[in-house]
């Protein structure tokens, strides 16, 4: 009976109007915004999906969904259900809300391990929001299992996963033993909505809530390794420029030239 | 994040899963739709034929919808349980209604309220298909007409109206006669949602007209099939400028229909009447209450980018004044709405049936949905008028639904005649 692991970070809305978005510079934070509701990281349901393929093949695996945050990333745990993985663990503790990679890493191996036995563990390539992409091969270095990154498909079989593979100019096909860790990407496909059923079983099923001490980790002793010096919103200027000309070819000529003074082509 | 506290506890994770899964779902299906016709969605004389019937291509685009929806379970979502439906309870169905219009607005064919069409293709009502009034089917309907209804394949109309008869249910004239074991049915039917596209009709017909004069009862609900003999749809009645829609006329002649095609008992077709306009009225309150949602986010986006005299018109208190109308109305409606579906859940725990609230909440809902699009295009300017945007839509549906489902006057007889019956409960 398999056993996956998707590890699901909720995020700021990416849809999130530009006009809305808004930094606390002075608390380093982004400020929700009223009425747009955070959801779980796009990589993340994506890894997901690649779980439910797995089981749709191999009905009797279960998929636990893990996460780590607030009371309020119950949704991205509750939405993973009622696209139909099976079991869900929030580890909630004000003491690692400003977790960073390591040790966000660190906590979610510690649960792993806690959940274990497990054969693969399937995270985002990258959140959504800091675009890190490194707290999946971390925690497989954690683990002291094999990790394999940015998939477009994983098979399993038999005690061995199958991954193709995203490479800048093509694909490749990599195998491990189970247990592993697999980092997937967009090129996986699109994840499937929840069905209603599903969504209404969700709705029932309970969530345990695990602290740092329930894994045997003293949060004093989790040390950020990365501090957040500056958040700021970028300032984008942007200048219109009308060029003038009689015909299209002397206006296309004249844009050319500007072109080519700018060093643009 | 704070917790959405207008959600009741108990069903606030279904609410919010059902939200986000109808969302993704619409993204995901329907959203590629609208995009592929484009072209006949942006001009009503391609989406409309010359009879004011919806072009095959739209109506292939509607069903499609109707059966991906019910194939992930949200088309029949509000209908029973019993029935095959989702079972989501009434206080879940106003927040989806409210997500729904506040998310995607009016003017959307494919996904709800549009160009003079009152049925919604991604959830159905009573208007159109499973719901709580085909609860009173009897085994053998409910084995015919409701796997096809649930599939979403197939669709009904509510054919009570006539042109002498709407709220006044007593005066109709269609009349159902026994023939051995069969009744024969005759009359017509106007103003009936649906009925140019539906494959069976819901029709009501009096079958007793002694319990008819003394208000008894006497009329009965018969499941009706469009091909049936006798049977014909006389055609569109386009409103409100509209090329076409799917209102339209009916008319009977002899049409024969085997003894147990009822819903409900013999005689007693008010009931049922009374009980699909009721769940109809609450969940035209609540989508009403979405629309003006969806209005409001546009002003608030559009005051504050719109530059005149020199700042944005956000600073003038004439706008901020009309903003604040919207919030006050938007603030009162959902609350208003919330309460009454509160109430109407309590019905089977014994609480009283809130017959002057679903009135209160309809004729409110809709007079302040329309007031808030008033405001919205005159927020917008001429942007408002164009109908490049959806508010000019979002008013013509508002308008329009002063008169379904019992037109503001008959809410407010409804309320008047609770009052004084000693119903002054608040």
């Amino acid at each position: 009976m398999p056993h996956i692991i998707c590890c699901v970070k909720q995020v700021p809305d990416p849809e999130t109007p530009a006009s809305q978005f808004r930094v606390d510079e002075a608390a380093k934070k982004v400020v929700p915004v009223p009425g747009i509701a955070p959801v779980p990281s796009q990589f993340d349901t994506i890894g997901v999906e690649a779980a439910l393929r797995i089981k749709d093949k191999t009905p009797d695996t279960t998929i636990t969904i893990l996460s780590l945050g607030p009371e309020s990333y119950r949704d991205s745990i509750k939405h993973s259900l009622a696209m139909g993985a099976d079991e869900g663990v929030l580890i909630n503790d004000p003491a690692l809300y400003e977790a960073d990679h390591w040790v966000t890493a660190q906590v979610l191996a510690a649960a792993i391990g806690k959940l274990a036995p497990f054969d693969l563990v399937i995270c985002g390539r990258q959140a959504v929001d800091w675009d890190m992409g490194v707290v999946g091969s971390t925690i497989a270095e954690i683990l002291n299992v094999p990790c394999i990154t940015i998939a477009k498909e994983i098979q399993y079989k038999d005690g061995q996963v199958v991954v193709e593979r995203v490479l800048l100019d093509g694909f490749e096909t990599a195998e491990s033993p189970a247990p592993c860790v697999v980092t997937v990407s967009n090129e996986l496909g699109e994840p499937r909505y929840p069905q209603l059923r599903q969504i209404m079983a969700a709705a029932r099923k309970e969530v345990k809530v695990w602290t740092a001490s329930d894994l045997g980790l003293d949060a004093a002793q989790l040390k950020n390794l990365v501090s957040l010096e500056r958040l700021y919103v970028p300032e984008v200027k942007v200048e219109t420029e009308i060029i003038d000309g009689e015909t299209p070819q002397e206006k296309a000529e004249k844009l050319a030239l500007k072109l080519r003074e700018a060093k643009l082509i | 994040m704070t917790t959405d506290v207008s959600i009741p506890e108990n069903i606030r994770e279904l609410v919010k899963g059902v939200l986000k899964g109808l969302f993704e779902f619409i993204d995901a299906e329907v959203v590629p739709l609208e995009e592929r016709d484009r072209e006949i969605l942006a001009d009503e004389r391609k989406f409309f034929g010359p009879d004011g019937r919806m072009v095959d291509q739209a109506l292939d685009a509607r069903r499609d919808v109707r059966m991906k929806s019910a194939e992930a379970g949200f088309y029949p979502m509000y209908a029973p349980e019993d029935i095959g439906g989702g079972g989501i309870p009434v206080t879940a169905m106003v927040f989806t209604q409210e997500g729904v219009y506040r998310r995607y607005g009016p003017g959307r064919p494919y996904i709800a309220w549009a160009k003079g069409l009152l049925s919604q293709p991604i959830v159905a009502s009573f208007v159109d298909g499973p719901s709580h009034m085909l609860a009173s089917a009897n085994e053998t309907m409910r084995k015919q007409y409701l796997p096809s209804l649930l599939k979403g394949e197939k669709t009904l109309c509510f054919a009570l109206s006539e042109s002498d008869a709407g709220s006044d249910v007593w005066s109709i004239k269609t009349k159902a006669r026994r023939d051995g074991d069969d009744w024969v049915i005759n009359g017509s039917k106007q103003w009936i949602t649906n009925a140019p596209y539906a494959d069976y009709a819901v029709v009501f017909a009096v079958t007793n007209e002694e319990m008819v004069a003394k208000r008894q009862g006497g009329i009965t609900a018969f499941i009706v099939e469009a091909n049936a003999p006798g049977y014909s749809m006389d055609g569109v009645l386009p409103v409100m400028g509209h090329q076409g829609g799917d209102c339209g006329s009916l008319t009977f002649e002899n049409v024969r229909v085997p003894g147990d095609h009822m819903l409900g008992q013999l005689d007693q077709g008010f009931q049922v009447a009374m009980f699909g306009i009721s769940e109809g009225r609450i969940a035209i309150a609540a989508s009403c209450l979405g629309m003006s949602e969806y209005a409001l986010d546009r002003c608030l986006d559009y005051a504050q980018q719109r530059v005149t005299f020199g700042k944005p018109i956000s600073e003038y208190q004439a706008i901020q004044f009309m903003l604040a109308d919207m919030a006050i109305d938007i603030y009162t409606t959902k609350y208003m709405v919330l309460q009454t579906a509160r109430l109407i859940e309590a019905v089977p725990q014994g609480g009283r049936l809130p017959v002057k609230e679903i009135s209160i909440a309809k004729a409110y809902a809709v007079e302040t949905c329309q007031k808030d699009y008033d405001r919205a295009i005159q927020i917008h300017g001429g942007m408002g008028l164009t109908n490049e945007l959806p508010l000019e839509e979002g008013f013509r549906i508002a308008r329009t639904l002063r008169i379904p489902d019992g037109t503001s006057e008959i809410q407010r007889r409804t309320i008047a005649r609770q009052l004084l019956r000693g119903d002054t409960v608040f």
